[in-house]
């Protein structure tokens, strides 16, 4: 049995990692997989929707291949020139390229859902990282379940980012464009095609 | 934490303390020196913030209130032609919670840690 990586299924895990298992104290590993897992579901969403946006008839079997292309430090570099050209001001000389794109020219501007998906994809790769990594890492219960309500938002705005494209509404189609050049960017970002 | 980053936090705190969303307020901010996912250096900013709710703080209110330190970080780094990457957190005081919400430390199990070899098994043949 085959079966995709589901964001929703890893949110509902994180929310009850969140949570505890009951009164008392929560466990310190349920609240480190907690922040990882939401953050694991909101990557997953990101490099699905990229996948078949650069493979309109893909299968599940392509999906699952060319997910394993993008890389975190490939979605997380798009996600800050997301926040770059969301920014008056101009971007740093090596961003121009990318920044360019997503800003379109004059009078355009980045889709908020999008500005929040990458923050959100910023700050929790940051949470996550100290959350499988650090031995200082020290959460409260309430940090953790943030993490998991932050990822839960941004995944929803990425089904309504998807969904948008040829909407009637302008603000919504725009969106859904903008949405594609980021999960272009994660793509090129993180290198192309490869083999694991 | 370097004299630069002192003086950033400093800079942030002026900005950010009092800063408000919904019922939810930034009431400090402290700044720490971590690393990104390919190894590179990068801020972490945690705002700490006014007491949750029973079910934690609003989405909306948080996200508020990151989207105004990120500003405030671009801000003050704008002149800085090496500014650090920067992600965010939230946390509050502890004495505002409850123990419940205060996670319990991990323990090892006998055997697990390895900086200390237990060989009084061994005579028995148990496997540790």
């Amino acid at each position: 049995m085959s079966s995709p990586i589901w964001a929703s299924s890893l949110l509902n895990t994180a929310d009850k990692l969140a949570a505890g298992s009951g009164a008392g104290r929560p466990a310190l590993a349920d609240l480190r997989r907690g922040t990882s897992t939401a953050y694991y579901a909101l990557f997953h969403q990101i490099i699905r929707h990229a996948s078949i946006a650069c493979t309109p008839e893909a299968t599940e079997a392509d999906v699952a291949n060319i997910s394993r292309w993008f890389t975190h430090v490939g979605v997380l570099k798009a996600s800050g020139w997301v926040l770059s050209a969301s920014r008056s001001g101009k971007p740093k000389k090596e961003d121009v390229a990318a920044v360019g794109l997503l800003r379109r020219g004059p009078g355009h501007t980045i889709a908020p859902d999008l500005v929040l998906v990458a923050s959100v994809f910023t700050d929790l790769q940051g949470a996550r990282h100290d959350a499988d990594y650090s031995i200082d890492y020290n959460p409260i219960r309430f940090t953790t379940k943030s993490h998991v309500d932050a990822a839960t938002v941004a995944v929803k705005k990425t089904w309504s980012m998807w969904n948008a494209l040829g909407s009637p509404r302008l603000a919504r189609d725009l969106a859904a464009q903008d949405y594609r050049r980021f999960l272009l960017l994660a793509l090129s970002a993180s290198g192309g095609p490869r083999t694991r | 934490m370097n004299t630069d980053g002192m003086e950033l936090e400093s800079e942030l705190s002026k900005v950010l303390v009092g800063k408000k969303a919904g019922e939810t307020t930034v009431e400090a901010v402290s700044l720490q020196l971590r690393e990104t996912v390919d190894g590179g250096p990068a801020w972490k900013l945690i705002l700490s913030l006014s007491a949750p709710g029973s079910n934690g703080w609003p989405t909306e209110d948080t996200q508020a209130l990151k989207m105004l330190a990120r500003e405030a970080y671009d801000e003050v780094s704008s002149d800085v032609e090496s500014a650090l990457p920067i992600y965010l957190d939230i946390s509050t005081s502890l004495e505002s919670l409850s123990n419940s919400d205060i996670a319990t430390e991990d323990q090892p199990e006998v055997g697990e840690s390895g900086l200390e070899i237990d060989l009084s098994g061994e005579a028995e043949g148990e496997v540790r």
